[in-house]
């Protein structure tokens, strides 16, 4: 009878009926499909960079080494500024250090290939060329003036590769040059009436800020030093209750040094980046700042990942900072929020980011062999090499049991 | 068209039509042929038509990442030469939206596509087997 009956139905439907049934049946399938194959596509190697497994790191860390070495400068870049052509330069070599030297300290056994290329970008980043952009905003070289009581926080962040080279390699000859850098900055920050140093003149940022404050942290670590942790402790302190946006959690993306007073809405972008140049000097303070975007400003749909650029309430478009603004989500905020993730063992969060950057990303086999994000050239690529292997090995603080990678 | 329907006749017109096998796939389809006399130029059945469309998004979505790469995506787009940023801008388009294609439609319909070959194969072979059981009458 069962058997009489299953075969019964579909004979009795109308064919419009068996139809509609049949396109039903299609459009449930591409939805599941829609829901459960992009995301296991794309996240397929996500554990393995969570778990900072060398097999997936190290092919990226090559294209980035191979990009360092073929040469990376101002002239590299096409924004149509030359300000913002420098600063690519010098970000694309901090993160390529940074992210070189987290990959060193996780994995000992690649220090030999990669410590060089570290090397190589500490004098890129101090070359002429590099800093012309500094210069010329300032009228002023700060590396052959230190004394200078200009900010020039732009610094912090070659200052922040070259402390990591210190910690690496303590008797490299530019380790000098990133003690007396450090010295320079924690005296114009002693000095700062409001905890802020300009970047440019009368331009401030506190992603900028929290550069200079973790070059400075990481410094005093490779040195094994700890006179200047008063001095640290107060300007995190400064920081965070003049620039941080209580109700969002985020920082306000510029401010007014001179009046301590923010300038603009908060942004994720700016305050993801902080949290990881934080998280060299203090990472308690850096898990509490990227709390605000993992609680807030976390977008998700079908296991893709997201960080909004602004609060509830607000509203803007990209810029050269946050990158294309999509539905509110900021390409900038979702890839730094990569390491924030990281930093605070929220595995979850960083899986669907890192989903998003794969499909977006779209990696391929690179000139080195290895693998790189063939939508990155040599910034995305470097950035995207630090945020993924940031993590606990570089920072003062040790990890929280069971939660970090 | 029914799509999941494999021997419609605007999908296989020439196909049997296994009416007496117990597969559901012979439910006869709307007869969207007005005139079923007239000479009409025979469509690939739907499955096979979704299978062929995948492959080629496959292919292109290969070119195109292979073109971007060649072209550099984000210098191209930054150049402050609009018409470099025009040229790479269709083809960034042409990308994700082939991209987003593949990894969110074909799966499902793929799979919907295979299913529905393997009950047209299934419902052929039924009907093969019936025709083979049926005495021929001799003159």
């Amino acid at each position: 009878m069962a058997a009489e009956r299953a075969q019964e139905p579909r004979t009795h439907l109308s064919p419009r009926l068996q139809r509609l049934g049949e396109i039903t049946a299609v459009a449930a399938l591409v939805l599941a499909g829609a829901a459960t194959v992009p995301r296991l596509v794309c996240g397929r190697d996500a554990d393995a960079f969570w778990q900072s497994d060398p097999r997936v790191q190290e092919p990226l860390a090559a294209e980035v080494a191979a990009y360092v070495r073929a040469g990376v400068g101002p002239e590299s870049f096409s924004t149509g500024d030359p300000r913002f052509d420098g600063e690519w330069a010098l970000v694309t070599h901090q993160m390529a250090a940074l992210g070189l030297g987290q990959l060193i300290l996780q994995h000992p056994e690649l220090r030999a290939t990669y410590l060089p290329v570290v090397a190589l970008c500490a004098e890129r980043l101090l070359a002429p060329e590099t800093t012309a952009f500094g210069r010329a905003a300032w009228g002023e070289d700060a590396l052959r003036a230190p004394a200078t009581p200009n900010g020039h926080a732009y610094l912090g962040y070659a200052n922040l590769a070259l402390s990591m080279l210190t910690l690496l390699d303590p008797t490299h000859p530019l380790a000098g040059t990133n003690d007396r850098l450090t010295e320079a900055f924690a005296r114009r920050l002693a000095a700062a009436p409001h905890g802020m140093l300009e970047t440019y003149p009368g331009e401030a940022y506190p992603a900028d800020m929290a550069a200079v404050v973790g070059s400075i942290g990481l410094h005093d670590r490779a040195r094994r030093e700890t006179h200047r942790e008063g001095l640290l402790r107060d300007a995190t302190a400064a920081l965070t209750a003049r620039y941080l946006h209580r109700p969002s959690g985020m920082f306000h993306q510029r401010v007014d040094a001179h009046a301590g007073a923010p300038l603009g809405p908060p942004r994720a972008s700016g305050t993801a980046i902080a949290a990881y140049f934080l998280s060299f000097a203090d990472q308690d303070l850096a898990r509490r700042v990227f709390a605000g975007i993992a609680s807030h400003q976390r977008a998700r749909f079908l296991g893709f990942g997201g960080v909004r650029e602004y609060p509830d309430g607000e509203a803007g478009l990209g810029d050269i900072d946050s990158g294309p603004v999509l539905f509110g989500v900021s390409v900038s905020a979702t890839g730094f929020s990569l390491a924030g993730a990281r930093l605070t063992g929220e595995r979850a969060m960083f899986v669907d980011l890192f989903r998003t950057a794969e499909l977006f990303g779209l990696t391929g086999r690179g000139p080195a062999g290895g693998r790189r994000f063939l939508s990155g050239g040599p910034l995305g690529n470097a950035l995207l090499l630090a945020m993924m292997t940031a993590g606990p090995a570089a920072a003062p603080l040790p990890p929280a049991p069971g939660r970090l990678p | 068209m029914s799509p999941m329907s494999p021997t419609s006749p605007t999908s296989a017109p020439s196909a049997p039509n296994p009416t007496s096998a117990p597969n559901p796939t012979s439910a006869p389809s709307a007869p969207s042929a007005p005139n079923p006399t007239s000479p009409r130029r025979a469509r690939a059945p739907w499955h096979v038509r979704v299978l062929a469309a995948a492959a080629i998004l496959l292919a292109l979505h290969v070119a195109l990442a292979f073109a971007l790469d060649t072209l550099g995506l984000v210098e191209s787009l930054l150049s402050p030469s609009g018409l470099r940023a025009l040229a790479v801008l269709p083809l960034v388009l042409g990308l994700y939206a082939v991209r987003l294609a593949l990894l969110f439609v074909m799966p499902g319909l793929v799979f919907a596509a295979l299913v529905s070959a393997g009950r047209t194969w299934r419902a052929r072979r039924a009907h093969r087997a019936q025709a083979r059981q049926t005495p021929v009458p001799r003159a």
